[in-house]
């Protein structure tokens, strides 16, 4: 009698590494510990095969195995006999499984080198959970459901949904979706990432990482983050243990001498001891909109229930801003904020990169690419002709910032515009003036540099 | 014969996480954590122990002449060892050997605790009353993760 294995499902998290056990046809055991059982349905699991090694010829020689599981939680043991079936190379299940493999490879400067090369799916034959390993009672343990039980989600849902809806800018969408994470879920440490249209993934809204999150970036493929963006698949990774579980295997690569192949560690935007972390691709319209990336220093913070509720609000946040980035200026909405001028002071200087479109205030970089070319055309036009008053249609026209004409995340580029300036210069602001308008509000005089 | 490095024999005595793997007649294979490890003077023998309850399905298969694999892994560091070898004698753990299983498994329990989980869950973990496995030592593998996982390591 096998039960059904998606009641265990913290084992299949990966926080603790499993024993598995194999044989050769030979006689010779063979045991080794998997970084993680992958849930494929209640009668199989997978095995993640990144090195055809010992286990691996074993399996295909003598398709039984024997595997030991714990839960994270409770430190239960189990034990599943398993018998091989076959090696998946594609598909939804490889695709699942490749992203936390492509996030550890690609930020310990591995990819190429440690990568999924098959999906081995096996059938779970017996399953005992092991009698007389625990001694005494569990200490209490606190519930990972919410109190309440379904009624509670779906009133969680609701609240969430609410606040989506009422949001008419994309910042306040953002800025409701993750207040309402840490107030329903106490999930402090969350980030939304949209493309840049250069390759690159930039935080536009975030969540406990103080003044450094907004403007953090990471490219396509890099990391948990850049890798769900680069394969649209949800993902959930162990942060600082996957971290040093890929610079055990670079290491080796290292001493096999292969270390010419390998690229240098990224640092990535993210809390250094996080212990789990869960992203999210926002895709609505078939377009990748974002990332939305929660981290948390509790290794079992984020389940399957969590995974399964939060893949609702990610479609939800990702309609919203494919909504909200349709929306131009309203032509019968005047303008409500007074221009501000620039008081008698010394110049403020600001120096534009037309190699990279990156516009630096004084000495330091304030940003970059297309939002950096606004905030260029912005600048010039005040001090130009002094104009103050600007609408999202005029910057959608305007061929030199090179926005596509379709979905162009125009009002993600200029939330991010928005917040470096609040971060790194405050002395021009962008304020929101009705729906597709805004106001620029400059008090120092500025002196505007071009360099190539 | 192989012989264990000073390195190793170090390595192995410390609180490590064990596991230990037999198979059957049918070459079915039996896995189950153990509860520690002493490498013998010799160097060239080891002992591991398996918790009785625990890893009764795997003691069943083990008696002399039967083939034992042993993995050892440092939970912080991911540095791992599978030793190979041949069971010379199964026999109940003496009292005498009780409070260095009890060590290594603290040290093991102690090392989970650094990755997050909880103390008081993790020390609940049984490890007596415990069989001895007396193993002679035919191969050691590196099995740290990586390209070289499987290779064998020499003899010193």
């Amino acid at each position: 009698m096998i039960p059904r294995l998606s009641r265990f499902a913290r084992c299949f998290q990966g926080v603790l590494p499993s024993a598995l056990a194999t044989c050769a046809r030979d006689g010779t055991p063979n045991v080794t510990f998997v970084s993680q059982v992958y849930f494929v349905d209640d009668r199989h699991v997978a095995l993640s095969c990144q090195f055809f090694n010992k286990t691996r010829r074993n399996l295909a020689e003598h398709p039984w195995a024997q595997v030991e599981l714990w839960d994270p939680l409770t430190y239960e043991c189990f034990r599943l006999d398993l018998r091989f079936l076959r090696a998946e190379t594609s598909g939804p299940l490889f695709d699942s499984m490749a992203v936390r493999i492509q996030a550890i490879a690609s930020q310990t400067g591995m990819t190429g080198v440690f990568e999924l090369l098959s999906a081995d799916v096996c059938e779970v034959t017996r399953f005992a959970e092991i009698e007389g390993y625990l001694a005494g009672a569990p200490p209490a343990l606190a519930t990972l459901e919410p109190e309440g039980g379904p009624l509670n989600e779906l009133r969680a849902l609701q609240c969430l949904s609410a606040r989506i809806s009422r949001a008419t800018r994309l910042d306040e969408l953002l800025d409701a979706t993750l207040d309402a994470f840490e107030a329903i879920f106490g999930f402090g440490h969350a980030m939304v990432l949209v493309p840049d249209g250069g390759g690159r993934l930039v935080t536009i809204a975030s969540r406990g990482y103080g003044r450094t999150g907004v403007g953090a970036e990471v490219a396509f493929g890099e990391g948990l983050i850049g890798a769900v963006a680069a394969g649209r698949q949800v993902a959930r990774a162990g942060g600082a243990r996957d971290l040093s579980y890929g610079r055990a295997i670079r290491d080796r690569v290292v001493a096999a001498g292969g270390g010419a192949t390998l690229r240098p560690e990224i640092p990535l935007p993210g809390l250094p001891d996080a212990a789990a972390q869960l992203a999210l691709p926002l895709v609505a319209s078939d377009r990748l909109h974002g990332v939305l990336a929660l981290e948390s220093r509790d290794p079992l913070a984020f389940d399957d229930w969590h995974e399964a509720f939060l893949q609702i609000v990610a479609t939800q946040v990702a309609m919203a801003i494919d909504h909200l980035s349709d929306d131009d200026d309203d032509p019968d909405e005047a303008p409500g904020a007074a221009a501000a001028t620039a008081a008698a002071a010394a110049p403020l200087r600001l120096t534009f990169y037309r190699g990279d479109d990156c516009v630096f205030v004084g000495d330091d970089y304030l940003v970059r690419n297309v939002p950096g070319k606004i905030l260029w055309k912005l600048v010039n036009a005040f001090t130009r002709d002094g104009r103050t008053q600007f609408s999202n249609r005029e910057l959608r026209l305007d061929p030199w910032l090179g926005l596509p004409e379709l979905r162009d995340n125009l009002e993600s580029r200029l939330i991010l515009l928005r917040k470096r300036l609040e971060e790194k210069c405050q002395e021009i602001r962008m304020i929101p003036a009705g729906r597709g308008r805004f106001v620029l509000s400059v008090v120092r005089p500025l002196e505007l540099v071009e360099r190539d | 014969m192989h012989e264990l490095t000073a390195d190793l024999v170090a390595f192995l005595s410390a609180g490590m996480s064990f596991i230990a793997a037999g198979r059957d007649a049918e070459l079915r294979p039996r896995v189950s954590r153990a509860v520690g490890l002493r490498p013998g003077a010799d160097r060239r023998t080891f002992t591991v122990f398996v918790a009785d309850q625990a890893g009764a399905a795997l003691l069943a298969v083990l008696a002399p002449d039967a083939p034992l694999a042993v993995t050892a892994c440092e939970v912080a560091t991911h540095r791992t060892v599978q030793l190979k070898g041949v069971v010379t004698a199964v026999r109940p753990a003496r009292v005498d050997e009780r409070a260095a299983i009890e060590t290594q498994a603290g040290g093991y329990t102690g090392s989970l605790a650094g990755i997050g989980l909880p103390l008081p869950v993790v020390r609940r973990l049984v490890t007596w009353p415990a069989t001895a496995v007396e193993v002679r030592l035919d191969a050691v593998f590196e099995q740290t993760p990586g390209p070289g996982a499987g290779r064998p390591m020499g003899a010193s």
